[in-house]
């Protein structure tokens, strides 16, 4: 197992805002340009006025759980037999991944994916889908 | 009330600007062009790669002004497409609609590419436009080389199919094998390696075998492989063409031939020819070598592999040979198999690169890119192989760490439904269904 690249680690740690963390902005955002709303939009324009300047986001914990969509849908939201990752708690996504490197856990290539993170990692993406509201 | 995104953007300066620092997290200068606005990317080719990188780069830089040029009026799977063939699925289950990747896009452009100058930084295309750009991606697949097999011309090219660009080549090929009669050979060929998705034609014979078991159980299918062995899950395949087909037995509905590299194909007394001898069939479906998409000769990045592929620089998967051109799934010359999810996967690997640069940031040094394929063995099973590719400083290269890399035990229905359910996900989150 390799260590995580440390580019962004001089990021802040993500913190909810207005119930939202900022990782799920994003996606927040996407929602938003597809209901087309002026209303919701001009309520978005304000939020992220709010708080695009005081932090960032952890841009490789997104990318790598976009690595994750194409198998368990956009954010985490999937459709028919793969499970939605959205919403689920830091410590069972992470102890699931450990579960599958270990084989504790039985699987199908859920077992190569979890070979192929660290331990840092898991909690990362683990905090990008906890924050997405199922 | 409702807005389109474009006139809310013109109607409140201030959304704008807070649209833009969310894109570049508080760094807001950096992604800018001289114009003052986001940067000009133009994408060429709405596919797997070409369509999530448009839809993640949006979400990732939402001041980038993207252009997006895409022949198609919809989008037609070639992953599951095996499963058309094989009487399992209909045309519509692979077909989805532009309509939701049209809105993300600032110009969605019907037209096809004609021309590029990397050095004017344009793209032309048929309907006469031009287009500038600050940063050019390339996502047009593969193009076929058709002249590589003797008779394979446009009047041969009536009758026999490829069907390796999902769509109307489909349809026809499921058509003919329905007509085939009972006792028909259906001649196929896999093209040598680097070519689209590996284990796609031994898939193909496996679900054409599951139609002629169904509905012409004495129908034969020959495998006319141009490389020395099954190129991609070769224990699973064998397993598979030994319990549903009768493969190794005389009863085989599966004649498979390596080494036999299709040279020459005529329509008219429906032969295909290779080094060894003639093989007739009544359903005939070369799949002639590959390249690059068109697009990419035209950009002059096909650098690689005797000018066929393009050589890219993992972090943004930018050409190696010409600056600011960025090259995307299956004309881009990786280690990672040509597949739909590569595709996808890498798409957003750029998004995030370009982002990273637009922000202000140097791209991720040691990215993490993945690959997940199943393969259908009949109408009830399937299996997969997936791996995670990771940047290793010593070897300098994107490598699957230990035990990151494998195919399935066996085959098994819970895999089917895990293919058909990765299927509406991966289709729903490129075209932002």
């Amino acid at each position: 197992m390799q260590t995580s690249a440390t580019h962004t680690k001089d990021l802040i740690p993500v913190k909810f805002i207005f119930g939202w963390r900022e990782t799920a902005v994003s996606s927040f955002l996407e929602d938003v340009m597809k209901k087309k709303t002026l209303a919701v939009g001009l309520l978005l324009a304000g939020t992220l006025g709010a708080v695009a300047t005081a932090q960032a986001v952890d841009t490789r914990a997104r990318f790598m759980a976009a690595n994750c969509a194409y198998c368990h849908g956009t954010n985490g939201k999937s459709n028919g037999a793969i499970p939605s990752l959205a919403g689920l708690d830091v410590k069972y996504f992470v102890d699931q991944m450990k579960a599958f490197r270990d084989g504790s856990r039985p699987a199908t290539v859920m077992a190569k994916h979890a070979n192929g993170y660290t331990d840092a990692e898991y909690e990362a993406i683990a905090k990008y889908f906890n924050a997405i509201k199922p | 009330m409702t807005f389109d995104r474009r006139e809310f953007l013109k109607a409140s300066a201030g959304a704008a600007s807070a649209l833009s620092l969310a894109g570049l997290s508080g760094c807001a200068t950096s992604g800018a062009t001289a114009s003052g606005k986001g940067p000009k990317i133009v994408v060429v080719g709405a596919g797997f790669g070409g369509a999530t990188f448009t839809r993640y780069m949006k979400m990732w830089t939402p001041n980038a002004e993207l252009t997006v040029i895409e022949p198609n009026t919809q989008f037609v799977s070639c992953p599951t497409s095996n499963e058309v063939l094989g009487g399992i699925t209909k045309m519509e289950d692979i077909t989805r609609p532009y309509d939701n990747i049209k809105k993300i896009a600032d110009k969605w452009v019907q037209d096809t590419v004609v021309g590029i100058d990397t050095g004017k930084k344009t793209v032309k295309t048929a309907g006469g436009h031009t287009f500038d750009y600050d940063r050019l991606v390339l996502a047009g697949g593969i193009e076929l080389m058709f002249s590589a097999v003797q008779g394979y011309d446009a009047e041969t090219q009536k009758v026999v199919m490829h069907a390796w660009k999902a769509g109307p080549q489909t349809a026809t090929l499921r058509k003919q094998l329905e007509a085939m009669p009972d006792g028909g050979v259906f001649v196929m060929s896999v093209p040598k390696a680097p070519y689209r998705c590996p284990p796609g034609p031994y898939e193909r014979a496996c679900l054409v075998a599951h139609y002629f078991k169904q509905a012409k159980p004495n129908s034969k299918i020959i495998v006319l492989d141009g490389n020395e062995d099954i190129a991609s899950k070769k224990p699973l395949f064998l397993a598979a063409w030994k319990k549903h087909y009768g493969y190794g037995t005389d009863k085989s509905m599966i004649d498979y031939r390596p080494n036999n590299m299709p040279r020459s194909v005529n329509a008219k007394t429906m032969m295909v020819g290779t080094e060894f001898d003639d093989v007739k069939g009544d359903v005939i479906n070369v799949v002639p070598p590959m390249r690059a998409a068109e697009i990419c000769g035209m950009a002059g990045v096909r650098d690689g592999n005797n000018g066929t592929w393009c050589t890219i620089d993992y972090t943004t998967f930018e050409s190696k040979v010409v600056p600011n051109v960025h090259i995307l799934g299956d004309s881009a010359l990786t280690n990672f198999p040509k597949s739909g999810s590569v595709a996808n996967n890498t798409a957003k690997m750029c998004a995030y690169g370009l982002s990273e640069i637009f922000a202000g940031r140097t791209p991720d040094p040691a990215p993490v890119v993945t690959n997940t394929c199943y393969s259908a063995s009949s109408d009830s099973t399937a299996f997969h192989v997936a791996t995670v590719f990771r940047w290793d400083p010593e070897k300098k290269a994107l490598v699957p760490p230990k035990g990151a890399n494998g195919i399935s035990k066996e085959e098994s229905e819970l895999e089917l439904a895990y293919m058909h359910s990765w299927k509406e996900n991966v289709l729903n989150d490129t075209l932002a269904l």
